[in-house]
């Protein structure tokens, strides 16, 4: 930032400079979205090398496509209403209740959030398999030969994917719930018995558009996710279109199976493209919902005999998604070998020594993910700096479909980004004869893709609280248009820029749907290191690796969050 | 590397910024990208990186790379481990691109290799250190290796298992319904050649994976997968390459095997230099050196039969004379590839 304070102050720096920011925000927005999209939906139309409906034809007459379409909406849909129901309750309780431990609530209540979705479900198939500890335990309790529940299959992956997927309705709620005008919810109180009535009648609907948001916003998370069916779905071979496009991709033995990948993958593109619009149609909708009054001092509904019953049964929800799932990890990797009981005589610390220090992929993965998160997420921000330049200073034409563009590979799964990443940048690019596949570039694409809305959103929204007249005046001063942004309106934003960057970077360090379809010999990251110590059943170790990871995540989300304060800053692969 | 800098042009703002943060570049090798390592043009003593791709058990690999890096100083070998379908699905996709990545494949279809050997994708190499060897164990004019023997077997877990399988159609039998469990063919090499092996074998035939499927037989993932299932008797039975079995019984788990009557399925395993290597000499050393005593010792303190004669077998693996051996059907499996799978997802189906 230096640098441009210290920049000379000719005026026309700024014309000299707006030719080349537009031409690099052309070319990144070419190379990570635009031009994998269009190689995307032109393979899905190439059979045998050349353009026919051939392969929409095989889709349409293989039922098994329309039973895994259906499991995709079954464990989505099902999922996404678990999630909406435990997340309203939830953020009720913590913003309008007496509850003791509010604050502690809030925060507790967030942390499933922080725990990598793939790393969940390898927690619970530790907890839920039909040897898992909790099957162990109701057996050696009840005597029961059978085990209480398996967590493999349709349920698991419901359950799982609610555990881990209903903090972004929570934050949904919580954020509607702290700007809703309390005097509507004390009038209804006054005329009416009961906390539940108000909260049925009268939160909830004026909830409602915030909430759809909210759960929106998770189905397309859900709908997308990769990890959760991979884990709990393949054993009990339950696939769902993430997972089936997958499978897909590897089966090289299939003719065109990439082209037949990417028209699989069309099925997800539609169903998200109808979620984006309705998502749209809701915001454009919302702007004139009255939500109004200031925050705060709502009175908060008396719990009286309640009250304690109640922190139980939130103490026992994050037993149950967080305590559990993390201490049944840690066990894992603590025991000597898989499948012994937990006495301390079992107990070991080698295989922490071994993860660390006996496979050399891992020390590599730390480095790579690191550098992968860091070095995407600051070129995002870096970008979302000039995108923000150019669509409110510049006032450049066209700018809502840049915003659409931006927002297309958060709303289309993962899978299906990393395929049109391989589809696009496989072969070397003609002329330069440079190859993107197979080198550590083509993961630090994908994650710029996918992760760059959210950069975009915060530093937009940062900026948007600017005023122009600083700027003014320091044109008036004598700045160009580009030195005066730089020079004063970021330094002003500097709250939400390392927002911006922290949102970025959190979801990749654990990244797994991407790096899974792109990683090389020597690229490999984190999540696909843990995934495939899980495959190859390597139990003791991937705990082992999946709890130092998760605790790294934990430490640097609670941090960043306690360090940008007021950004409600949890986030996740 | 002219193309690392090229790059390292586009995305001045990110390294610039990341320079700042301390984050820097750090490894060289990855930043760079590309990085097929730095090969010193023909040395005498090998040096540089190779890249192994390979469907081998993690620790082992990684056992036997460490031994040679510290045996061959100056060589850095960089493993890929997965399943073998997605190693193979990995080099073919490098194939479209241009150009094999790998210098060494190393996995349990010799079919693909095979076909790659036709291709003139492979380099032929006779190991000195393989003297001994049965010259049997080269296949394709010495383009791939055979560099130790594995079997496909009857795994069972001792407590769970009251009477010991015989047969693999006990696998079918209703007293061990949905307590048996196979490897994917679409993840390990190994349970593909055995599905193919089986599919065209008469007494097998599709009709045994059809009664595998109504006694819900579970597909695992790898073998790695297979015998941790079996340890913890969350199956009770399960096909399984045989040195798996062999180790975990060694660690002291619940766990043995048997050769079926009808016989263990040989599944061949040969390492191949894919002949576009930029480092030839690092990667002839470290096949060799997969044949000399100290490879072969730590094979068979991995369990497995070594190649070598004169090198002692692994504590209860069977002398080899005595094992009914059944041959895999290379034939059948390389004409039928996506048959075998497909067939295979049509009988085990989405549930």
């Amino acid at each position: 930032m230096a640098l441009a304070t210290g920049a000379g102050r000719r005026t026309g720096l700024a014309v000299v400079l707006r030719a080349p920011l537009v031409a690099a925000a052309a070319v990144i927005l070419a190379a990570v979205l635009v031009y994998p999209s269009l190689v995307l939906v032109v393979s899905s139309f190439v059979a045998g090398g050349r353009l026919s409906l051939a392969l929409y034809a095989q889709l349409a007459t293989d039922a098994q496509v329309y039973t895994v379409l259906l499991h995709s909406l079954v464990v989505s849909v099902a999922a996404t209403a678990g999630g909406i129901i435990l997340g309203v309750v939830l953020a009720w309780i913590v913003s309008r209740t007496d509850v003791p431990g509010r604050a502690m609530w809030r925060t507790a209540l967030l942390l499933p959030y922080m725990i990598p979705p793939f790393i969940g479900a390898i927690a619970w198939v530790y907890l839920l398999s039909p040897v898992g500890y909790l099957n162990q335990i109701w057996m050696a309790l009840t005597g029961s030969p059978n085990p209480l529940a398996v967590v493999y299959g349709p349920a698991g992956i419901i359950g799982v994917m609610i555990l881990y997927g209903y903090p972004i309705v929570f934050l949904a709620s919580l954020g509607v719930l702290e700007r809703m005008n309390p005097v509507l919810e004390e009038a209804a109180r006054m005329s009416r018995a009961g906390p539940w009535g108000v909260f049925w009648e009268i939160t909830v609907p004026l909830m409602l558009p915030g909430l759809l948001a909210g759960a929106l916003l998770l189905l397309m998370s859900l709908l997308g996710d990769f990890g959760i069916p991979a884990v709990i779905g393949f054993p009990a071979r339950y696939y769902v279109l993430t997972t089936r496009i997958y499978e897909t991709i590897l089966n090289f033995d299939q003719h065109d199976n990439l082209n037949l990948a990417a028209a699989l993958s069309m099925w997800l593109v539609v169903i998200a493209a109808v979620l984006l619009w309705l998502q749209r149609w809701l915001q454009r909708r919302n702007r004139f919902a009255v939500v109004g009054g200031q925050a705060g001092g709502a009175s908060l509904v008396t719990l009286g005999r309640w009250r304690y019953p109640v922190a139980c049964g939130l103490g026992a929800f994050v037993t149950v998604s967080v305590v559990l799932p993390l201490a049944a990890i840690l066990v894992t990797s603590l025991i000597r070998a898989y499948g012994l009981p937990p006495a301390p005589s079992n107990l070991t610390l080698a295989h922490y020594a071994e993860v660390v220090t006996g496979v050399p992929k891992v020390p590599r993965a730390v480095l790579n993910s690191l550098e992968l998160a860091a070095g995407s997420a600051t070129l995002i921000l870096a970008m979302a700096v000039g995108f923000g330049y150019l669509l409110t200073r510049v006032r450049l034409r066209g700018s809502a479909v840049l915003d659409l563009v931006i927002t297309i590979p958060y709303a289309i799964p993962g899978t299906v980004v990393a395929l049109g990443m391989i589809l696009a940048w496989l072969r070397p690019i003609p002329l330069i004869g440079l190859r993107l596949y197979d080198t550590f570039w083509i993961i630090f694409l994908a994650y710029v893709a996918r992760f760059l809305a959210i950069g975009v959103r915060t530093v937009l929204a940062g900026l948007a609280q600017v005023q122009g007249t600083l700027e003014e005046a320091a044109r008036i001063s004598g700045a160009g248009p580009l030195q005066a942004f730089l020079g004063i309106v970021v330094p002003i934003i500097r709250p939400s820029l390392a927002a911006g960057w922290v949102l970025a970077f959190i979801p990749a360090v654990a990244e797994l749907t991407l790096s899974i379809l792109l990683f090389s010999v020597g690229n490999e990251t984190l999540g696909v290191v843990i995934f495939g110590l899980n495959d190859e059943g390597k139990v003791t170790l991937t705990a082992a690796l999946a709890f130092l990871v998760t605790m790294l995540l934990l430490v640097i989300n609670l941090v960043s969050r306690a360090v940008l304060r007021g950004t409600e800053g949890a986030t996740r692969g | 590397m002219t193309d690392g800098r090229h790059w390292g042009r586009h995305l001045l703002v990110a390294a610039l910024a990341m320079a700042l943060l301390g984050l820097g570049p750090g490894g060289g090798a990855t930043w760079v990208g590309a990085g097929r390592g730095g090969t010193a043009l023909a040395a005498a003593a090998p040096s540089g990186t190779i890249n192994l791709y390979t469907s081998e058990s993690e620790d082992d690999i990684n056992l036997l790379v460490g031994d040679f890096m510290k045996q061959t100083p100056g060589v850095t070998v960089r493993v890929f481990r997965a399943g073998t379908g997605p190693v193979e699905a990995k080099v073919q996709a490098e194939q479209q691109a241009g150009q094999i990545q790998a210098d060494l494949l190393y996995f349990a279809d010799i079919g693909f290799l095979h076909d790659l050997s036709t291709k003139g994708l492979l380099a032929s190499y006779l190991p000195p250190a393989s003297g001994g060897v049965p010259r049997g164990f080269h296949y394709d004019g010495n383009q791939e290796h055979e560099v130790r023997l594995i079997f496909n077997v009857l795994g069972y877990n001792t407590m769970a298992v009251h009477f010991k399988p015989t047969s693999w159609w006990d696998l079918a039998a209703p007293r061990y319904r949905g307590k048996a469990g196979l490897p994917n063919p679409f993840i390990s090499g190994a349970a593909f050649a055995n599905v193919g092996t089986f599919a065209s074998m008469k007494g097998f035939g599709w009709d045994y994976y059809r009664a595998l499927k109504k006694n819900d037989a579970q597909i695992l993932n790898a073998n790695g997968d297979v015998i941790q299932k079996l340890s913890t008797s969350e199956i009770a039975v399960g096909s399984i390459v045989d040195f798996f079995v062999r180790y975990a019984k060694s660690q002291g788990s619940p766990v043995d095997y048997i050769v079926p009557s009808e016989g263990a399925v040989l599944i061949p395993t040969p390492i191949a230099i894919v002949k576009a290597t930029s480092n030839l000499p690092a990667a002839e050393a470290f096949v060799n050196y997969l044949y000399t005593p100290g490879a072969q010792a730590l094979f068979v303190q991995r369990s497995y039969i070594p190649v070598l004669p004169g090198v002692a077998l692994p504590a209860g693996a069977p002398p080899l004379s005595s094992i009914k051996i059944i041959q895999p059907n290379l034939t059948y499996i390389a004409a039928h590839r996506d048959d075998i799978k497909k067939t295979f997802t049509d009988i085990f189906g989405v549930q």
